[in-house]
């Protein structure tokens, strides 16, 4: 399990996360919803170790995490929102790049790392395997470079906003592979997602951010996405219906559009 | 891409033939005598011949090999360090902390040591403190080294300009004339004074420095894809930093301290490979990369200097004009990219 307790992060004098709490069992996806900087990434990237947190800790099968980075990324395998560039690279050799805490300094991959590689590849994009990735749409892109953190095989997957450039289908269809995956590999994941409907679709638990990084409730779908709670965060009109078939919470718009209302 | 496959195989093999050619020619032409004097029965002609190809012309061949591998295995792993295509120890103005140290080393006509001498350590260390001051200055606020190219070459240009001046300074300042001369030619670039001895600490500094990147492919991969990437993928960027500019330091120094300022062989070579790899379909990886910039980047720089004394035989023409009238337009067509 992986558990956060207390989390802060400051840079400068300014609070970008304040007091987080949460914990993922593996075999969990957890997703992290919340209004553009709320500290969702910040999040992430004090999980993967990028950033060191002012307070609080944060704890794997009840050890706190490695230091040293690349026994870290042994165990985190993390999607950062803006891959870097590397257009050079064909899709297989960047999906290599998340096998890099495996391999030696020289970096001669084994039969193992190809397999992972392989293996990653084909779940997300086989169509797009020798593809270089600058000749790639920026959806395709997206979907391939998934294929990095999925070769890593760690057991936490930490993924910043994976779907923001794919079309309705290709966001269901990578989703519901996280989630496949999640289960059957025991990952515990935590997804940084924009679409409130879609985390509640497909999350265990949500982690709902505020303004400065202040945590506003974690716990289920149902317990979280409530009118008052959304509303709040996300400073609009937010209503809550259930979907007809899953039951689960799924918030919709009450803005008002009338155009005339401004000339009144 | 069938074909493609099909010369995949060669590519290693080519290069090491056109490395090979290249160094053949720069060998026999445009000496003063044929090279088929070394078969004259003539015992005149017989010893012109050997002590032109025997003795004059092989450190000179291999120092430009040399030379031309280190700087662009250099170049190779700066534009990955920077992610900046136009990365260069000439333009970043690392070549010219080392040329300011062995200037200093001249004019203070400090003493030579075995063939490790003063002029090559104070190069390293000119080039060192150059190659800190572009990393520092070219950062970013945030920590990460920037992505904005222009910002990185005109640090590089600034840093190249002040250096320039001082090094001038140190030259006006010794009022030595000859080393005057010697330092307007040697700016240019030429292996008119190379030696086995030279040759010898070309050959250390190469070695060091590309064994020692090479041993850090794997995160010189992983870096490719970006600093943030690199640092989540468990790669201890400060470290790997460090050993970049301290390799191309070295590299760069014993360059210059050897041949003078020579640009561009660091942007041509890793490019052409870039380019090759591409159309070959042999992968982009730092594992192929350094190698094969090491033998383009030689075969490069020694087809370089055969023009520059092959040319206008008998007149030696600086190396440095021939790589500029090459590299300058490689360097327009990338820059007009941005």
């Amino acid at each position: 399990m992986l558990q956060i307790r207390n989390l802060s992060v400051k840079i400068g004098d300014k609070p970008i996360l304040n007091d987080v709490s949460l914990q993922v069992s593996s075999g969990e996806v957890c997703c992290i919803i919340g209004p553009n900087g709320s500290g969702k990434s910040t999040l992430l990237r004090s999980i993967s170790g990028a950033l060191t947190p002012r307070s609080g800790e944060i704890n794997w099968q009840n050890q706190p995490l490695p230091k040293a980075p690349q026994e870290r990324a042994r165990i985190i395998a993390m999607l950062p929102q803006n891959v870097g560039n590397g257009e050079e690279m064909r899709v297989e050799e960047m999906a290599m790049l998340g096998r890099t805490p495996h391999l030696s300094a020289y970096g001669a991959p084994s039969k193992t790392d190809r397999e992972s590689v392989d293996e990653a590849v084909q779940l997300v994009a086989p169509d797009l395997i020798n593809r270089l990735l600058s000749t790639l749409s920026g959806g395709e892109r997206q979907r391939a470079i998934l294929a990095r953190p999925l070769a890593t095989m760690a057991p936490i997957l930490l993924l910043d906003e994976p779907v923001s450039a794919l079309d309705v289908r290709y966001q269901h269809e990578i989703l519901a592979l996280v989630l496949r995956l999640t289960r059957k590999r025991k990952l515990a994941t935590i997804c940084v997602l924009h679409g409130i409907n879609l985390a509640s679709l497909i999350a265990d638990s949500i982690l709902l951010l505020g303004a400065g990084g202040k945590q506003i409730a974690f716990g289920s779908p149902a317990e979280v996405l409530t009118e008052a709670n959304l509303s709040q965060v996300y400073e609009m009109p937010l209503k809550v219906v259930n979907h007809p078939i899953s039951g689960r919470p799924q918030a919709q718009s009450m803005w008002n559009f009338d155009l005339d209302r401004d000339s009144e | 891409m069938r074909f493609a496959s099909q010369l995949r195989r060669f590519f290693w093999p080519m290069l090491i033939l056109v490395l090979a050619l290249v160094a053949g020619w720069s060998l026999c032409w445009g000496a003063p005598v044929p090279v088929t004097d070394l078969f004259s029965a003539d015992a005149d002609k017989l010893e012109i011949a050997k002590r032109i190809f025997l003795e004059l012309r092989p450190p000179r061949v291999l120092a430009a090999l040399l030379v031309g591998a280190s700087l662009s295995v250099a170049g190779a792993v700066l534009q990955t360090m920077f992610r900046n295509p136009l990365a260069e120890p000439y333009l970043l103005g690392i070549s010219a902390g080392g040329a300011l140290g062995a200037t200093l080393a001249a004019a203070l006509a400090l003493p030579v040591f075995w063939f490790f001498d003063t002029g090559a350590i104070l190069a390293f260390a000119g080039a060192m403190a150059s190659a800190i001051a572009v990393y520092l200055l070219g950062k970013s606020d945030q920590n990460q080294v920037l992505h904005n190219h222009s910002k990185l070459l005109l640090v590089g240009v600034a840093l190249s300009a002040f250096l320039a001046a001082l090094m001038s300074l140190v030259v006006t300042l010794s009022g030595n004339i000859e080393l005057a001369q010697r330092t307007s030619f040697w700016l240019l670039g030429g292996f008119t004074r190379s030696s086995w001895s030279q040759d010898a600490a070309l050959v250390i500094s190469f070695l060091i420095g590309f064994v020692l990147l090479l041993s850090c492919s794997r995160d010189l991969n992983a870096l490719r894809a970006g600093d943030e990437d690199a640092r989540s993928l468990g790669v201890d960027l400060t470290r790997l930093h460090r050993k970049i500019l301290l390799c191309s330091a070295l590299l760069c120094a014993t360059s210059v301290a050897a041949a003078g300022l020579i640009g561009f062989v660091g942007l041509m070579a890793p490019h052409t490979v870039r380019l090759l790899c591409r159309k070959l379909e042999v992968g982009s990886s730092i594992q192929i990369l350094l190698p094969a910039s090491a033998l383009c980047g030689a075969a490069l720089l020694c087809a370089c200097d055969a023009l520059a004394h092959g040319v206008f035989a008998p007149v030696e023409v600086p190396v440095g004009i021939f790589t500029s009238l090459l590299g300058v337009p490689l360097f327009l067509s990338i820059a007009r990219k941005f």
